[in-house]
């Protein structure tokens, strides 16, 4: 079984340093929370791409 | 964090002298003065521009990852 | 200073009457001191505090106002939570004309408010530090049945309130919707913001000729509503309802001067955020408590000739 495997899910990570972005699936191939790129251990958890419906109160 | 749009004790709309407000004290005036002549008058309203303290300029600086 | 009796006012009293009236009751009036478009003070006379009370308590939460009650968040990269931005455009006041009003409550009143909804739309991308100011809200228009109000225009009471601050590159894109509501189910539908009432002040001076040391009974005085001059002790008219009632004047002199207050007259004072003239919403709130008063008495007419007696 191939341990690289291309990323279908959505950019939802982002790295603090190189400040790329990368799926769940593409930061599972390294073991542990790692930008897949430089190996940094921040990583920001981005901004859903929907539309929010919020109340105002 | 930055300044309420309305006094939390009578709901009177204060947040658009807080500018105003702060230019001027940061200037040297007293900021008993300024209230008045903001029109600031009950204690409950004052209050909010004596204690406040604009947070937002300070955590901005921290918002650099948009590069 | 204009003075009368306030036709609602006496509506309610002739109603009292016409159903067996209320012992001891005098018409009550109402005499306007000052008015403003965002300040009142009147001279309510010939009424119970219950009333007075009643008066305030549907200038702040019964009369519907227009507030930004749904935001629909496209794009949030400011330091600001959408719960927070939202929550500081809910408390942003705004403002409309009294026709368009007029058709609004109507709306309201026939529990419709989702039929009547104002929409903005705000956009703001920054390319060097900048503050998002209520002037950069949008009016879009209304939705439904008022989108034919062309020619009405909601905006802010003021177009220098702060929403919310950005750093260079960030972004706010959202919508936000206004819908009717009271002040009853949030604040942010309040029309008014300092509304207060006192009993109308009665000084006495029981002993004029006291000598000098009177003085400090007028010198004790924080809102000068005594004088001393030539020996003499006097109350100043001009400055009576200013009076607080603090009755610092009769510790000082206990035997000379004497303040009470009248149990059916109140000086009443009301001041409004720029949402509606404060004469409007005078009118609306007691337009407001009459029909609750209406609905009361049908209530009790009705509960009673349904127990198989007569009139209460």
């Amino acid at each position: 079984m191939p341990r690289l495997r291309v990323s279908t899910g959505e950019k939802m990570y982002k790295c603090a340093k190189c400040g790329k972005e990368f799926s769940k699936e593409e930061m599972e191939i390294l073991p542990g929370v790692k930008c897949p790129y430089c190996g940094w251990r921040i990583v920001i958890k981005l901004r859903a791409p929907t539309v929010k419906r919020v109340r105002a109160i | 964090m930055i300044i309420p749009i309305r006094c939390f004790t009578c709901g009177a709309l204060i947040a658009d002298k807080w500018s105003k407000f702060a230019e001027r004290v940061a200037k040297g005036e007293d900021p008993a003065k300024v209230l008045d002549d903001l029109g600031v008058r009950r204690y409950c309203c004052r209050r909010m521009f004596l204690s406040h303290v604009d947070l937002i300029d300070i955590v901005i600086k921290y918002e650099v990852y948009t590069q | 200073m204009r003075s009368g009796a306030c036709p609602l006012v006496v509506n309610v009293y002739y109603r009292v009457r016409e159903r067996g009236g209320v012992r001891g009751v005098q018409a009550p009036s109402i005499a306007i001191q000052k008015l403003g478009e965002n300040e009142c003070s009147m001279v309510l006379k010939g009424v119970t505090p219950a009333v007075a009370n009643a008066l305030r308590r549907a200038l702040m939460s019964d009369v519907p106002t227009l507030a930004i009650d749904e935001v629909v968040v496209v794009e949030n990269s400011s330091v600001l939570f959408d719960e927070v931005l939202a929550h500081r455009l809910a408390l942003i006041p705004l403002k409309v004309d009294v026709e368009t009003y007029e058709a609004l409550l109507s709306c309201f009143e026939e529990g419709r408010r989702d039929d009547c909804v104002a929409s903005f739309t705000l956009e703001v991308e920054a390319d060097r530090q900048m503050t998002v100011y209520s002037g950069h809200l949008k009016f879009a228009g209304f939705t439904g049945e008022f989108s034919s109000l062309a020619y009405a225009e909601v905006k802010p009471v003021s177009d220098i309130i702060p929403i919310v601050k950005l750093a260079p590159g960030q972004k706010v894109v959202l919508e936000a919707y206004a819908k009717m509501g009271t002040g009853k189910e949030h604040a942010k539908w309040q029309p008014v913001s300092a509304v207060a009432y006192k009993y109308y002040p009665k000084v006495t001076v029981l002993k004029r000729e006291c000598g000098e040391e009177c003085r400090k009974c007028a010198e004790v005085c924080p809102k000068g509503v005594l004088r001393w001059r030539g020996g003499a002790l006097e109350v100043v008219e001009e400055k009576l309802e200013e009076c607080a009632m603090c009755r610092a004047c009769e510790e000082a002199c206990p035997d000379v001067v004497r303040v009470s207050w009248d149990d059916t007259s109140f000086i009443f004072s009301i001041e409004g955020l720029g949402v509606l003239p404060v004469s409007k919403v005078v009118e609306v709130a007691m337009r407001r408590l009459l029909k609750r008063l209406d609905r009361l008495i049908n209530t009790v007419e009705a509960s009673l000739n349904a127990l198989g007696g007569g009139r209460a």
